[in-house]
């Protein structure tokens, strides 16, 4: 095996392990996205290598190289992990809150199947979001006729539920946003997603809307979307197994 | 007839809105977006979001002189944000009537786009503008692209050839805005074949279509260079400045055009390189293509039906997957994040104070000492008698009773700015008599601590 090959594989993936990066700011990484594209045993080993360290390529192109880590790879990023690192306890709750606002924002800029076929760069604040998934939770609501969750199996609870019981916003004296409440929730979840280069916040300050980035478009495009979505179909199909 | 509609919607939205809009004539503003947007249109780039919205404000401003900033920015913004379609389900969609071929009247939608934002290889968004648009600006209908660029550049042919040049401006405007148009058409194709070629081609269109973008490109550059030739020609021919001014508009707006369909042949002469080992990637890898999956119907919803232990299974994998991968440099963001949470210090109510330094004041001669500057101008005035070398004035500054080193650097310094003269720069000290001029006549320094020319330092007057 090229030894030189090698390397340049090595290079390419720690370009791609910088999501903030683009390659129009890197001349080197340019190159070796084209050498990607043109290249079939250079694609091959640096998938190779990539599936060795628990990664998937997810896109070539030339925004970007994108990579998604396979589950239980050092390179995983778990709620959990977003949570406690964040010197919280990761509740239960807590976990499950912060995942359903990601699902809500992505749905937010992408509510259609067609919205993720082209590119496009929606914006929104966390107010927009919050005021989103409460609107449809309250239509859950409606449609479900409300029952009351039943007291000794609190598990079988539907996630609404748990996000309807969220207060707004909380504000401490001075008028800034507290920690508690969905608000809150959305505010955390928007500014991971920027750290990660998948949203851009377009000004500055409390409210301030994000705008979505190709990035995001691609990953719940071309492996997170699909991922829930099997996910779901095969609870789905399960319920009807024990219905049956 | 519907590209017009989303002009003509906000004009009339206008009188709904609080506050009195009616000194700006939103169609106008429009049209400034979409010309401006235009302008900076080409390969790569394009104009921000930000800036766009400047260009906008000014040209508010002119409609209302007098009016506050404010205003004119508020206008602006609500000309992007209409155009841009930001607002959730804004998208311009209109509905008619068709008679299809069954004879029975159909309802359709039409989606009409002005403005969106792309995001360029350097992580921008830019504002760019849809063909959509450029018909808009153009007064014209749905045509093949290619060949309106055809039909353009021959009518501006004729024009030049029969000396209208006013016809010939309006047209060279028109040509202009079809070769932006096709740029982004061909961009936009390509971009496509990169990332899943599949969506276009199983047969080998996209390589002909590329061939045949290439050769209209040709073909538009050997126009523009006789066009031009012919409208040098002409201009020497022309005596009224007038008009000359018009035929050096037209040259630059052919060059304009022939720029932008240069850099898009290179383009196209890699892509033609490229594509059939993209073709080959693919079809051996299956690119992960952007799939139909509706986030809002097939997840959200029924995520939020799921029973909480359930429903954290799922968010939990979307998540790990959405984020993609960790890498090393996180760390020190995390950190940030965290000092960003932290509690924020307390703000004493008594003004802190800045502790007034003791230092001293600075001499008139800097750091040299006023005994070194009189040292030195002594030594220096010998060059009013006649021409010495810099290392007998070296010489002479090492033998110096008072302030040895200070009175060297002086001397040193001195012939070095008279070698050179800067008005702006005259020493200030003094050390230098009036007119001081230093030469090089190629003899080179021999000196302990100095090397370089050994320049010929003269004070004296110059008759």
């Amino acid at each position: 095996m090229d030894e030189e090959m090698l390397r340049q594989a090595g290079r390419l993936i720690q370009f791609g392990l910088q999501p903030r990066l683009y390659p129009g700011q890197d001349r080197e990484y340019k190159d070796l996205l084209t050498r990607f594209r043109m290249d079939l045993e250079f694609d091959e080993t640096v998938r190779a290598i990539a599936e060795g360290l628990g990664l998937d390529v997810a896109l070539a192109s030339d925004l970007g190289f994108f990579l998604a880590a396979q589950p239980g790879s050092v390179f995983a990023y778990t709620l959990g992990s977003f949570r406690r690192e964040r010197g919280t306890q990761a509740s239960y709750d807590d976990r499950l809150l912060h995942g359903l606002a990601m699902v809500a924002i992505v749905a937010y800029f992408f509510p259609n199947a067609q919205d993720l076929e082209y590119e496009r760069h929606p914006q929104a604040t966390a107010r927009d979001v919050d005021r989103f998934l409460r609107g449809v939770c309250e239509d859950l609501r409606r449609k479900s006729g409300d029952p009351d969750v039943l007291a000794d199996k609190p598990e079988f609870e539907q996630a609404w539920h748990l996000y309807l019981r969220q207060p707004g916003a909380v504000e401490t004296p001075d008028k800034r946003r507290a920690q508690r409440g969905a608000l809150a929730i959305f505010d955390r979840c928007l500014s991971l997603l920027e750290e990660r280069g998948l949203v851009r916040q377009v000004k500055e300050g409390q409210d301030a809307p994000y705008v979505s980035m190709e990035r995001m478009r691609i990953m719940v495009g071309s492996v997170a979307g699909n991922h829930a979505y099997e996910t779901l179909a095969r609870y789905r199909r399960d319920q009807l197994e024990v219905g049956a | 007839m519907l590209h017009t509609a989303p002009i003509h919607a906000l004009e009339a939205n206008k009188a709904m809105w609080e506050g009195d809009w009616d000194v700006y004539d939103m169609r106008r503003l429009q049209i400034a977006a979409i010309e401006t947007t235009l302008d900076h249109q080409g390969l790569e780039g394009g104009i921000t979001r930000t800036s766009l919205k400047d260009a906008v404000a000014a040209v508010a401003a002119e409609m209302a002189p007098g009016g506050p900033r404010e205003q004119h920015l508020e206008a602006a913004e609500r000309v992007l944000f209409h155009l841009l379609n930001e607002a959730p389900g804004s998208d311009f969609l209109y509905a008619y009537q068709e008679n299809a071929e069954t004879g029975f009247w159909q309802r359709r939608l039409h989606a009409v786009k002005v403005l969106d934002q792309r995001q360029g290889e350097d992580g921008l968004l830019v504002v760019r503008a849809s063909p959509e648009a450029i018909n808009l600006l153009i007064g014209a209908l749905d045509v093949d692209i290619a060949d309106a660029q055809k039909a353009e550049e021959r009518l501006l042919d004729q024009y030049i050839r029969e000396g209208k040049f006013d016809e010939a401006q309006a047209s060279a405007e028109r040509a202009r805005l079809r070769s932006v148009q096709y740029l982004a058409h061909i961009t936009d194709f390509l971009r496509i074949v990169r990332q899943d070629i599949s969506r276009l081609d199983w047969s080998g269109e996209v390589l002909d279509e590329i061939r045949s973008a290439s050769q209209h490109l040709e073909e538009r550059a050997r126009e523009e260079a006789t066009m031009r030739e012919m409208l040098l020609l002409k201009l020497d021919t022309l005596v009224e400045p007038e008009q000359r001014q018009v035929v050096l508009n037209l040259v630059s707006v052919i060059m304009n055009c022939h720029r932008r369909h240069r850099s898009l042949h290179g383009l196209l002469m890699r892509a033609e390189e490229e594509i059939p080992a993209e073709q080959l990637r693919q079809r051996f890898a299956p690119p992960a293509s952007v799939s139909s999956i509706s986030m809002g119907r097939d997840v959200l919803d029924p995520l939020l039906l799921l029973p909480r232990t359930s429903a954290l299974a799922v968010t939990d994998g979307f998540f790990a997957r959405l984020l993609g991968v960790r890498s090393p440099e996180m760390i020190d963001l995390f950190h940030l994040f965290d000092a960003l949470l932290a509690p924020r210090r307390e703000l004493s109510e008594e003004e802190s104070e800045i502790d007034v330094l003791d230092l001293e004041d600075r001499s008139a001669y800097g750091t040299f000492s006023p005994d070194a500057v009189v040292a030195a101008r002594a030594i220096l005035e010998f060059t009013q008698v006649r021409p010495v070398r810099v290392s007998e004035l070296l010489r002479a500054a090492r033998q110096s009773p008072i302030d040895r080193d200070q009175v060297l650097d002086l001397v040193r310094l001195s012939t070095l700015w008279a070698f050179a003269p800067e008005q702006v720069s005259q020493p200030e000290l003094g050390a230098v008599p009036d007119g001081m001029r230093s030469l090089r006549d190629g003899s080179p320094l021999s000196d302990s601590e100095y090397a370089g020319d050994d320049l010929l330092v003269d004070s004296r007057p110059v008759e």
